[in-house]
């Protein structure tokens, strides 16, 4: 037990994950291993999920609303059982493991959600310790010291004192990240970390969760809804439609601008920014929304969904030339992407 | 580390249940020498302290030890131990319900307690079945409203404050009409045991329930880390790694176990578990390591102050205790629900 804990955590893997509330484990569709009928007929809210994510790496997970993101994120901890499919941290089912063990591995920021008592924010940040305390739950020295360190890396020192009751969203989202990082995780989940952050706040928090990663070799599992955001600290991107996956790949072989008309019926421009970002991407693409798809556009969508079997392979070969065609672009364009990598998400996608 | 200020704030918090010990026995002492009978408060300290030093020589007259050692002493033991039970209860099921409007009633244990009261009283059972009745149907009754919130395996907190009113509606009808058929004499009983009261008090009840209590607030205390970040919402509970179910159902069963018990003592005393929790989180704030100790010392005060009114304001008769505290606990339950202080944003 002690070897497995002290030994680090490599990565973390999601095979055919699916979950719905009003399913029965065991009652899916018997021809094989995927449903081919529309996910929401059979009560599943997500289906046919695999993922993989190493030590070191950030998987964004995007998508419109409703597409089953934030239940996604729930079953990698266990916050809801999966009815089907595995999630591993580590080559361990997390199905076997108790929600303290998990606490200890995977640290999470929720969205916000209400505040009932007045708790100070140095009483939150301590929570975090909870899943290493043991029996008698008293803080020792090195809890301590960890509490500390998270709230300075956070910047929730200057909040230490303030009662929870009173913090703004950008406030509250610090001290709830200062208590994710206090649990000492190997994971982390974030659900739009973002959404009540200026753009200075944003970019803050987003690069000090990139450094985090990078340096401490933590797994970063992130839902984003600005996909300039998404493509620009991803590793990988997972774009979710209708609780099944619709890509998942290197952010530009998902975030083209075929892939975003088809899932959020959104026309975008994408460029290219040479701005100096100061992280070694000289040039990075830049998303802007230009207008919602045309009527007769949707419906050829929905029409192309209903015969999606028969259109299926037509459309796989079609968008897989345009998917090689854009990704030698940013190739060319970006030279240090090695093409190495490039052909290890290929094969993983 | 703990900062200059954070050390500060725990003196402060110590300091405040200092005081509250200090109080108790205070207010314990002077209830001791107050009451129907003609025994004074100067009578009543050379009584104990002759007891406790065993010196003759302060040994009053017979009549007098009585009043204090066998009339009074248990009563007052009695409501300190059954304002610690309702108000460390309440406490807990505000912090596991993050809810600042829960209290032992909300989820139907008085309601359950006066049905089994009232049917022992009309089927004409004997005197001693009713607090047995009432303990076992106010335990009853929290299971039946937990099972009937349980969905799947999970009990959202809406659905159970939901069902514990349904089921408390439902009880409260069937003791109504327990009270249609009943003869006047009965009805007398049943509406003496409904406003509830500590005047049948002796040792032995003491000794029933004294046990049962002290116990069961230290297991409450004992999960005040739980409800503490159980407060935060039951999501972010699980992700920091607590057994959200285990948690919830064993601090359901305490509360029930020990508000079960003072309610079969002393029927139904409102209001302490609502207003006390809030009073300490006033005064201590809401973490619940303090929360809890300084609840029970609360409530015991409480109680033992409104019950020593209850004796003497109209003596020789008396006032039924549930009158004195919802008419000292709706006044401060419309100031809570102005003022808001204290109690953050529902």
């Amino acid at each position: 037990m002690e070897l497995r804990e002290l030994r680090e955590l490599r990565e973390l893997k999601v095979v055919d994950l699916e979950f719905g509330y009003h399913y029965q484990r065991g009652s899916r569709c018997q021809s094989g291993s995927r449903c081919q009928r529309d996910p929401r007929e059979s009560g599943l809210l997500i289906s046919g999920i695999g993922l993989r994510v190493s030590a070191g790496e950030i998987l964004v997970i995007i998508g419109p609303n409703g597409a089953g993101k934030t239940t996604l994120l729930k079953c990698l901890n266990k916050k809801l059982s999966p009815t089907g499919g595995v999630v591993y941290l580590d080559g361990q089912d997390i199905a076997n493991l108790k929600q303290k063990d998990i606490a200890r591995k995977v640290g999470v920021i929720p969205q916000i959600s209400h505040v009932s008592f007045p708790f100070r924010v140095i009483d939150v940040v301590r929570m975090g310790r909870y899943p290493h305390q043991g029996f008698w739950k008293e803080l020792n020295q090195e809890d301590h010291r960890i509490v500390d360190q998270a709230m300075k890396i956070t910047g929730a020192e200057t909040l230490r004192e303030r009662l929870i009751t009173e913090l703004s969203g950008g406030e509250y989202q610090r001290m709830i990240f200062a208590r994710a990082l206090a649990q000492d995780p190997k994971v982390l989940l974030m659900d739009e970390p973002t959404l009540h952050l200026d753009l200075s706040h944003q970019l803050g928090l987003l690069d000090l969760i990139r450094d985090l990663v990078r340096e401490k070799g933590l797994i970063a599992v992130i839902i984003l809804h600005d996909l300039n955001m998404a493509f620009r600290y991803s590793d990988q991107i997972l774009l979710l439609n209708q609780g099944r996956i619709y890509r998942y790949g290197p952010s530009e072989e998902v975030i083209t601008k075929e892939n975003i008309r088809q899932v959020y019926q959104v026309e975008v421009e994408i460029y290219e920014s040479h701005a100096d970002s100061g992280n070694g991407n000289g040039v990075r693409p830049c998303i802007t929304p230009v207008r919602v798809s045309r009527l007769e556009d949707q419906q050829e969508n929905q029409g192309e969904n209903q015969e999606e079997t028969q259109r299926d392979v037509k459309r796989d070969i079609k968008e897989k030339n345009q998917r090689e065609r854009q990704r030698e672009k940013m190739l060319s364009l970006s030279g240090d992407l090695p093409a190495g990598q490039s052909q290890k998400y290929g094969e993983r996608a | 580390m703990r900062t200059k200020r954070e050390s500060r704030c725990q003196w402060k918090q110590g300091g405040i249940l200092g005081l509250l010990l200090l109080l108790m026995g205070i207010v314990a002492m002077l209830s001791l020498g107050i009451g129907a009978g003609q025994v004074g408060i100067a009578e009543t300290i050379r009584a104990v302290l002759g007891h406790v030093f065993g010196l003759a020589s302060l040994k009053q007259s017979h009549m007098t030890e009585a009043i204090i050692f066998e009339v009074r002493f248990p009563r007052i033991i009695l409501s300190l131990l059954v304002g610690s039970a309702l108000s460390v209860s309440g406490c807990a099921m505000q912090g596991l319900f993050k809810n600042p409007m829960a209290s032992p009633s909300i989820c139907g244990v008085s309601s359950g307690a006066a049905f089994g009261a009232a049917m022992v009283i009309v089927a004409g059972g004997s005197v001693s079945m009713i607090p047995l009745s009432a303990f076992l149907f106010s335990t009853l009754t929290v299971f039946l409203v937990y099972y009937i919130a349980r969905i799947k395996g999970r009990v959202p907190v809406g659905t159970l404050l939901l069902s514990g009113m349904a089921v408390s509606l439902f009880f409260s009808s069937l003791t109504s009409f327990m009270q249609y058929l009943s003869r006047e004499e009965e009805l007398r009983e049943i509406v003496f045991w409904l406003m509830g009261g500590l005047w049948t008090a002796n040792w032995e009840k003491v000794w029933q329930v004294a046990f049962l209590i002290i116990l069961g607030n230290l297991a409450i205390f004992f999960f005040a880390g739980e409800l503490n970040i159980l407060s935060m919402g039951e999501d972010q509970a699980k992700d920091l790694g607590v057994n959200v179910e285990f948690s919830r159902k064993m601090v359901l069963v305490l509360t029930a176990l020990v508000t079960g018990s003072s309610v079969a003592m002393c029927g139904i005393i409102g209001f302490v578990g609502l207003i006390i929790p809030h009073l300490s989180r006033m005064l201590v704030g809401p973490d619940h390591k303090v929360l809890i100790p300084a609840s029970a010392l609360a409530g015991a005060i409480f109680l033992c102050a409104t019950d020593t009114l209850a004796r003497t304001l109209i003596a020789p008769s008396e006032i039924p205790i549930g009158i004195i505290t919802s008419l000292c606990g709706v006044p401060f339950f419309i100031f809570l629900l102005r003022s808001r202080k204290g109690m953050g944003d529902f």
